[in-house]
């Protein structure tokens, strides 16, 4: 099986080839020059007098993360969004018609449209540190990474999950969009209004903003950096998200999943 | 897929190199600004330590410091003299104990010479109008972290018996050094992915290297 997977893989990566490779290369150009550029101040700390070690502060990678991670969720959500293409054109039953289960499609479509965006994001960010200085690979905001590898993936998951219930890649795409891109802003803005008119409290307060956790662990970590809330209660409760999403695509790939 | 994984390496490889050489020609500045009381307090030396520049990395970084200050004073300050010492952070915990213990029975000569002795680097300041005043350094290699401190002279009565602090805001410049270990570690990147690139290549059925070496010999055939 994972072999059929990752063959499977492969051949959807050469079919995407030529768009995959233009949007990564654009990602990679974009993250590889913001990181170089804002390095030194990335590394560099000034602060007030004290004697023990400088603490980590964050968000490091902030700066670089809001472009280069924009453009990584729009790949994986187009990403995802193909699946639904192939169902809607019925080139799936041809595939189908090979010794390759309903589930290695679906895990081959996992691998190339999530894990080979994220480990080429991944790489866009380490190659750089690599050449300049090993040691920074590990010491460098991997929180943020981390999270933002968790938001887009939870997105990615939504995103395949629609491709494979709905068979239409406008609609899955459409989803992933509203899901990633505008639900959190207008559920935000939304919020903000109403804290302020009913309450009259400033916001973000952390009571406003937990459930943001759950789909966007890297936004509620950013926006909540001002009242101090912590990155382990946004991958806490993210996790058991992706999770709950990743089951219900394998579930509903092995027991309702047709192709016509 | 591995070609594709390893054609991305080079590519973004290709980009980093590129970038190198602008990176010690670019330098982003760092602000830090802050109300600081005097360290160490006579009617004729006083003392204002100010803040600490490390770095989080091993690459090489050099800084340039520049330092603007303001004295809520009612009356001017009379300076004689005035520097801004950096000190490295370790020097300045271990010995300006010792300062603090002495500063009133020490002549203004001694408690210079002291500070002088544990800088890495001094520069003059220089007085900007009744309250003011800056400095600015030359480039500073950063290895070890480092302190800034505010050594000034002179007629400092105002000061002693003022309520308020010293208002300051420092510019930090870093800019970072490029060196052969970072050319040669590139360089190991790119034979890993261009190793990465020939294996992926030659796996696959429609491998762009066989396609490459049939296009050079049908170019070679057909030439007289």
């Amino acid at each position: 099986m994972p072999n059929k997977i990752i063959t499977h893989s492969s051949y959807i990566i050469s079919t995407l080839s030529k768009p995959l490779i233009i949007a990564t290369v654009l990602l990679s150009l974009i993250q590889v020059i913001f990181l170089l550029l804002l390095l030194p101040n990335i590394v560099v700390y000034v602060g007030p007098t004290r004697p023990g070690p400088p603490t980590p502060r964050y968000p490091i990678l902030a700066p670089v993360l809001g472009i280069s991670g924009f453009l990584y969720g729009i790949i994986v959500i187009s990403l995802a969004a193909q699946v639904g293409f192939e169902l809607e054109r019925g080139e799936s039953s041809l595939y189908l018609s090979f010794p390759i289960s309903r589930m290695s499609y679906i895990l081959s479509w996992v691998v190339s449209s999530m894990a080979i965006p994220s480990l080429i994001f991944l790489l866009s960010l380490l190659i750089p540190l690599l050449i300049l200085d090993p040691s920074m690979m590990l010491g460098i905001s991997g929180v943020e990474v981390l999270l933002l590898l968790l938001q887009v993936l939870t997105t990615g998951f939504i995103v395949l999950l629609c491709s494979i219930i709905f068979r239409r890649r406008s609609i899955a795409f459409a989803v992933g969009l509203l899901e990633y891109l505008l639900l959190p802003w207008i559920l935000l803005i939304v919020l903000s209004f109403l804290a302020y008119q009913i309450y009259r409290v400033s916001f973000p307060k952390e009571s406003m903003i937990w459930w943001m956790a759950f789909l966007y662990p890297y936004n509620y970590f950013m926006i909540g950096q001002q009242v101090g809330v912590s990155w382990t209660k946004a991958v806490i409760a993210n996790l058991p998200t992706l999770i709950f999403l990743v089951i219900l695509v394998i579930v509903y790939t092995r027991f309702k999943f047709e192709v016509r | 897929m591995l070609r594709e994984i390893s054609l991305f390496i080079i590519v973004s490889l290709a980009c980093a190199i590129s970038i190198l050489p602008l990176l010690s020609m670019i330098s982003t500045p760092i602000r830090h600004y802050g109300m600081i009381g005097p360290y160490l307090l006579r009617k004729d030396v006083s003392i204002f330590r100010g803040v600490v520049i490390s770095k989080g990395s091993q690459v090489s970084i050099s800084i340039k410091i520049e330092m603007e200050g303001y004295f809520h004073l009612r009356k001017s300050l009379q300076l004689t003299r005035a520097y801004l010492f950096v000190i490295p952070e370790e020097d300045y915990y271990k010995k300006m104990h010792t300062l603090e213990t002495l500063f009133m029975n020490l002549s203004k000569e001694e408690i210079l010479d002291f500070i002088k002795k544990i800088s890495v680097h001094q520069t003059k300041v220089v007085k900007k109008g009744a309250r003011a005043i800056e400095a600015s350094t030359s480039a500073i290699n950063l290895q070890t972290p480092l302190v800034l401190v505010l050594y000034l002279e002179g007629d400092l009565l105002p000061l002693v018996t003022s309520p308020y602090g010293f208002h300051c805001r420092y510019t930090i410049k870093p800019r970072l050094n490029t060196d052969w270990n970072q050319v040669l570690r590139a360089l190991d990147v790119g034979i890993i992915g261009l190793v990465l690139f020939v294996i992926g290549d030659l796996r696959r059925e429609d491998s762009w290297l066989r396609r490459l070496k049939r296009y050079t010999r049908g170019k070679k055939s057909h030439s007289p």
